[in-house]
């Protein structure tokens, strides 16, 4: 009786949140968080502002990628030598300037959740939770 | 500068987007007429080739035994099954951009930069339904692919380094904003951009839905929403966008990122999952 309730309840909720929520979610990334770029909202949509990844916690290593506007941190997120490990939609780890990377805070919506997931795509990136 | 990222107006597309939809439903539910007799082609028509070239108009060679002079999308489209409905197919877009006066030119040029010709029509579709139109009030976005003077400089920038020969097309100053030629090209410079972005940020192979978040939110805020779950609202996504500015691009609050993209690829149609470049 429990198990059809239960059923009952998740197909209800289903039909609420709409198909788009029905979309397969990825899977929870372990020993990473969420952050975003310490960057104001007209750099995050200017096209030749970007926030470089470095191969190495050093100004002079070379530049592997940009990073969107959120960052998943390695935890915890303590600065080597200024820069925090972080990790790349294609699973490669990179550095970013700490300075430039704050806690995660969505300025639409305060209380947006976010949660380093490997996406059903295979790639690496952010969920709810 | 009104923050709708570098081109559209969400308001304007809604309402394009459907005429084109009533558009390609007309279409397809017209009965042939009378005097014609129903045919059935293989491949495209038969190309006239020109003796001599008229200065200044550029060729475009379709490849005999091609369905199309480009492929939309991977071929696994919710295609007419038969039934007589309306097809919304990957080729609609290319089919609005080739409809206009100068979408062949524009499609020349979108080839010459290595751009998915697919991917530049489902710009101008989404964008104003293909139509030179001009700004509205209170934006500075105008032209068949609603580019800001920014942003249309920052394409042309882009697509003259890789093909300085283009130069040649280009309709100089303000005026090439509304020269839909000119800004196809500011415009192919500009997906130019959006591949190389989705590809920084680790996204292999950027697809058409892809590059229409960068076209309205930028890098760092449009790349976000390639490497998030579909689950996610865009809000949470964007976590530097402001909900004016979200709003200002037609999203809702509380919308997916799922939904978004979803109500992207029903305007585009199925090129919606081609690539960017060719």
């Amino acid at each position: 009786m429990l198990k059809i309730e239960l059923a009952t309840v998740a197909v209800c909720l289903m039909a609420l949140v709409g198909p788009a929520e029905a979309q397969a979610s990825g899977r929870r990334l372990p020993g990473y968080e969420c952050m975003m770029l310490n960057i104001t909202e007209q750099q995050a949509m200017d096209p030749n502002f970007h926030v470089e990844v470095k191969a190495q916690p050093l100004a002079a290593s070379s530049t592997i990628g940009w990073q969107p506007g959120v960052v998943i941190v390695k935890e915890p997120a303590v600065p080597n030598r200024g820069y925090l490990q972080v990790l790349r939609a294609n699973g490669q780890k990179g550095w970013i300037k700490a300075s430039l990377v704050k806690p995660y805070r969505a300025e639409a919506d305060p209380t947006a959740r976010c949660a380093p997931e490997i996406l059903p795509n295979g790639l690496i990136g952010s969920g709810p939770g | 500068m009104q923050m709708i990222g570098r081109a559209g107006r969400i308001v304007r597309l809604g309402l394009c987007s459907r005429s084109t939809l009533l558009a390609a439903a007309v279409a397809s539910g017209a009965s042939p007429a009378w005097s014609q007799v129903s045919q059935t082609i293989s491949g495209p028509p038969v190309q006239v080739t020109p003796f001599v070239s008229e200065p200044g108009v550029p060729l475009v060679t379709i490849n005999p035994g091609t369905v199309g002079p480009v492929q939309d999308g991977d071929g696994t489209g919710t295609g007419d099954s038969g039934g007589g409905t309306s097809s919304a197919s990957g080729s609609d877009a290319l089919n609005t951009l080739l409809a206009q006066s100068w979408g062949a030119t524009a499609i020349n040029e979108a080839e010459a930069l290595g751009v998915n010709p697919s991917a530049l029509a489902a710009t101008c579709v989404v964008e104003s339904g293909c139509q030179n139109v001009g700004a509205s009030s209170g934006s500075s976005a105008t032209g068949a692919f609603q580019m800001q003077p920014g942003g249309f400089q920052d394409g042309l920038n882009t697509a003259l380094a890789a093909n300085p020969s283009l130069a040649s097309q280009i309709v100089q100053g303000s005026a090439g904003m509304i020269d839909p030629a000119t800004e196809a090209i500011a415009a192919s410079g500009y997906l130019m951009g959006a591949n190389t972005a989705l590809q920084a940020v680790g996204v292999s192979n950027p697809t058409v839905v892809q590059a229409r978040a960068y076209y309205n939110f930028g890098p760092t805020a449009g790349t976000a929403l390639a490497t998030a779950d579909p689950s996610e609202t865009v809000a949470a996504t964007m976590p530097n966008v402001s909900s004016t500015t979200l709003a200002r691009n037609g999203v809702t609050p509380g919308e997916t990122v799922g939904q978004w993209e979803a109500a992207q690829a029903s305007k585009i149609g199925n090129a919606a999952t081609a690539s960017i470049l060719s």
